[in-house]
């Protein structure tokens, strides 16, 4: 077909002029968002403060999917085929980022954030020796040392339980993880799930008849959303809450080990700094936060009852008492 | 041929137990092969309603309808259309007014048969349908492709008629189908509908609100009133009926008057 | 110059993809009159099912076939929902994409099981899998992009060939005279039931074509990816029919259309997308332009009248 050289040629030429049209040094920055949320903005102020510390010269083009699968399409068609490096904030922005790039072709490097777990979500197969040119921070939350905290609290808790959206993978992946740490730490363990919000209620009444001492909400943006009733349910039960995130304690939890989202953000900018460096991907191993501080909610603990033993106390990095 | 056995057809109005209308009065009606039946009446005595119950469209409360006596009462009216014709007041509601008038022709055609992957528009089919149109006398065989839409209602309704003729059905119902077309055009409606009948010996109902066609048109009249046969004239006692006759039959049998617009249809 | 070809690439890409979900809300929406939001959730089922076909080693075309004959089947369900049991076919599209939803969660977590790196869950929302080998893999092979793009060309000809196939026989003229007129059709003795039923399995059955090759666009499932469907399938047909200028005459014209209507409307939210810095008001800006098109043919209608009244005074003054 004499169709396919001309075409081919002309997009040699279009891409020839790409790349000379663009400023020498110039790095062409394209950020996708998938849903502008607390925690993803975070991550993206903190990326964009990397960037300035180390005094790259970039330009940045920054798009918000609005949680809308169409956009995140074509944002990403969009982003990979005019930028240098490219940043997915959230999972289903990185992996638009990845099938745009097999589309367009060519071979711009991708880092994420905010993704729980980039091999469990298929972003990648190995997260310590990045292969396809992706790579990027997780925020898995310290599950292990979260439920470690119940055996902190003073109570003589033995039986912990666990309530989440199955729909969302990253709580799967935790509860998991929690399963192994409670097994660890010699507390029994049961879980609940829910698919819908309507269905909490309920999935809390099973997990108090259960007889549970205490309860682990993970990080899951549809338990956040239905937290006034979680809260409800275990204050009627005097049930402490130990939560997988920061922003559930002043919905009701009692402690937690926090993630920052602007640390985040921020290193994943330093990873894409050491890129831009010239350090290759496959070095850049998968990085998590280093710092995770200890919170412990004063005022929630003293409403059902509880008073936080002075060891602990002394460990906290935040101490919330009103 | 048709054996209507006591009929009967309550309406609820809006919904209220106390508003009910008797629409059909326990009637009893029978129909030779090849009758051509008027029938008149004024507004709400039930023409229209028994023409819908023959149809299938609704069902009695009461009452056999038999044809060739078989009781048709039970049967769904799509599948009573496959052997009754039917043409209505409204010249958009007899025909599909977004597809072609072939595409019409075609399900008019195709009524009763067996529905299958076949391409449907066969150049023989168009042949038959030009055909078809072409005794009309309107022109119609040319404009095979066009929209019905397009055409006016004269015309939509002599192809109404046409396609409600087309595979000779065993009855074909007419409900006022040339009331809402001018004089002009009525009247050739009318000689159309008389020539297709006569030709096919269609056992024909024609329900009309014009006296004139009523007496001049068909072998039979039937005049109804609240939901029951008033008077039944054939052959030569109809050929002698005059407006006038009508009219003074009416007040006789209800004690009422007919309404202006029944008169003044001439 | 790079800009300007991405947009057109980029438009053209997602302008194909989803052409063929318009063409398939087309059938139930115009040709059959139904207000079908099943769409929505047979989308990302035919996505779920085709990834995981893919997983198994189907071979994509097949994976493909696959999800049409699942959404044939949702489709069977909307129709047996509102012509036997009575429900309005709002509800009755409603009820089926409220079962998809999870059903595709649920093939969600199977895929994901098979999958080296998982565990297994119940319902998963998403999967991604980047290796995936598409129906696009051999066209990428040696066109590149432009490959995704002749892949779907000749999935939207070859659909577009069948239905107008389709409609002409015996059985397509029935569907469509049910759609325009379904007491003329009952009267014509048409079993409008049964018609009704075989429209909705051929609509869903394309949407869900659609689905799995947006899935496979993607790489990834996801049962979200339903959602706002409905309205850019809706802006493509009536954005299609604005543009189109012909007044419909052929049924494969009007097909075209909903494809010139779909990439129409992707180069509308591409080139908003570049203009507003800001994503989040570009939802607003989707929100104006589908009322913008709802409104162009009163503007047209209005442009007409105008016209006439120049004229008439044009010819009163001479």
């Amino acid at each position: 077909m004499k169709v396919k050289p001309l075409l081919l040629a002309a997009l040699a030429a279009t891409s020839m002029v790409a790349v000379t049209a663009c400023d020498g040094d110039v790095v062409q920055i394209g950020i996708l968002k998938f849903i502008n949320i607390a925690p993803l903005n975070s991550a993206e102020e903190g990326f964009i403060k990397a960037l300035d510390d180390a005094g790259i010269n970039y330009k940045l083009t920054l798009k918000d999917a609005n949680a809308d699968g169409s956009l995140v399409a074509s944002s990403s068609l969009t982003l990979v085929g005019e930028s240098d490096l490219v940043l997915g904030i959230a999972t289903p922005a990185a992996s638009g980022l990845i099938s745009a790039r097999a589309i367009k072709g060519n071979d711009v490097p991708i880092f994420f954030t905010a993704v729980t777990d980039p091999v469990f979500s298929g972003l990648m197969s190995d997260d310590e020796a990045p292969d396809n040119n992706v790579t990027g921070t997780s925020d898995m939350n310290p599950v292990r040392e979260q439920v470690e905290l119940f055996t902190k609290l003073g109570l003589g808790i033995d039986k912990i339980g666990m309530i989440y959206c199955s729909t969302e993978t990253n709580s799967v992946i935790q509860k998991d993880l929690a399963a192994a740490a409670a097994d660890e730490f010699g507390l029994d363990f049961v879980f609940e799930t829910f698919t819908t919000t309507d269905q909490v209620a309920a999935a809390m009444d099973t997990l108090i008849e259960a007889g549970i001492d205490g309860l682990y909400t993970p990080t899951d943006s549809t338990l956040v959303s239905a937290y006034s009733t979680v809260k409800a349910k275990a204050d009627a039960a005097n049930l402490p809450i130990i939560a997988g995130e920061e922003a559930c304690l002043e919905l009701g939890a009692v402690a937690t080990l926090s993630i920052n989202y602007f640390d985040l953000g921020r290193i994943t900018g330093v990873m894409a700094v050491e890129f831009l460096s010239g350090k290759s991907i496959s070095k850049l191993p998968v990085r998590r936060v280093e710092d995770m501080p200890l919170i412990l909610h004063v005022d929630n603990a003293e409403g059902i009852g509880l008073t936080f033993p002075a060891e602990l106390l002394a460990e906290a990095d935040e101490v919330i008492d009103n | 041929m048709l054996d209507i056995i006591n009929l009967d057809k309550t309406f609820v109005l809006d919904g209220q137990e106390t508003n009910k209308k008797h629409a059909i009065d326990h009637l009893s009606l029978r129909i030779e092969e090849g009758d051509f039946i008027t029938i008149i009446g004024s507004n709400g005595s039930g023409k229209s309603t028994l023409l819908n119950l023959i149809a299938g469209s609704i069902e009695p409360d009461e009452g056999q309808i038999l044809l060739d006596n078989e009781n048709i009462v039970t049967l769904k009216n799509h599948r009573r259309s496959r052997f009754i014709g039917r043409v209505f007041q409204d010249p958009m509601l007899g025909t599909i007014g977004d597809m072609m008038v072939e595409e019409n022709m075609f399900l008019a055609n195709h009524r009763g048969k067996n529905t299958g992957l076949a391409w449907g528009l066969k150049k023989k089919q168009r042949e038959a349908f030009r055909n078809m149109l072409e005794p009309l006398g309107l022109g119609l065989e040319t404009r095979l492709g066009e929209r019905m839409k397009n055409l006016s209602g004269g015309q939509r309704q002599s192809i109404t008629l046409t396609m409600a003729t087309m595979n000779s059905p065993r009855l074909l119902l007419l409900d006022e189908h040339t009331a809402a077309l001018d004089p002009e055009t009525a009247k050739i409606v009318m000689q159309i509908t008389d020539d297709i009948v006569k030709k096919a010996h269609l056992t024909t109902i024609m329900v009309t609100h014009n006296m004139r066609d009523a007496i001049r048109y068909g072998n039979r009249l039937i005049m109804m009133a609240d939901g029951k046969i008033i008077f039944d004239a054939r052959d030569e006692e109809k050929a002698q009926l005059t407006v006038e006759e009508l009219i003074k039959k009416f007040s006789e049998k209800t004690g009422d008057v007919l309404p202006d617009t029944v008169i003044l249809n001439k | 110059m790079n800009i300007f070809y991405n947009i057109f690439t980029n438009s053209l890409n997602l302008g194909l993809i989803y052409a063929l979900l318009g063409i398939g809300v087309y059938i139930a929406y115009r040709v059959l009159d139904i207000a079908d939001l099943g769409a929505e959730g047979v989308f990302p089922l035919g996505g779920a099912i085709t990834v995981l076909m893919i997983v198994l080693g189907v071979p994509p075309a097949v994976a493909v076939l696959i999800a049409f004959i699942a959404g044939g089947i949702m489709g069977l369900l909307t129709g047996v929902l509102h012509t036997k049991l009575k429900i309005p076919s709002l509800l009755s599209g409603i009820i089926t994409m409220v079962m998809c939803i999870p059903l595709a969660q649920l093939i969600n977590g199977i895929t994901n099981s098979f999958e080296s790196y998982s565990r297994p869950g119940d319902f998963v929302g998403s999967v991604t899998v980047i290796r995936m080998n598409t129906i696009f893999t051999f066209f990428r092979g040696f066109l590149g992009e432009w490959g995704y793009i002749l892949a779907s060309v000749l999935v939207i000809t070859l659909i577009i060939g069948l239905l107008y196939w389709f409609f002409g026989t015996e059985l397509g003229i029935t569907v469509r005279a049910t759609g325009k007129n379904k007491v003329m059709s009952r009267a014509q003795g048409i079993n409008t039931d049964s018609r009704v039923i075989l429209g909705l399995v051929i609509s869903n059955a394309i949407v869900a074509m659609s689905g799995s090759l947006f899935s496979q666009f993607m790489l990834t499932s996801n049962s979200t990816f339903g959602q706002g469907t409905i309205v850019i399938a809706l802006a493509s047909i009536l954005l299609g029919e604005a543009i189109m200028l012909f007044k419909k005459t052929n049924f494969a014209v009007s097909l075209l259309g909903v494809f010139v209507g779909s990439f129409a409307y992707q180069l509308v939210i591409n080139l908003a997308m570049r203009v507003l810095n800001d994503n989040g008001y570009l939802k607003l800006v989707q929100a104006i332009l589908f009322i913008l098109i709802l409104c162009i043919p009163l503007f047209k209608k209005n442009y007409a009248n105008l016209k006439k009244k120049m004229k008439a005074k044009r010819n009163a003054n001479a």
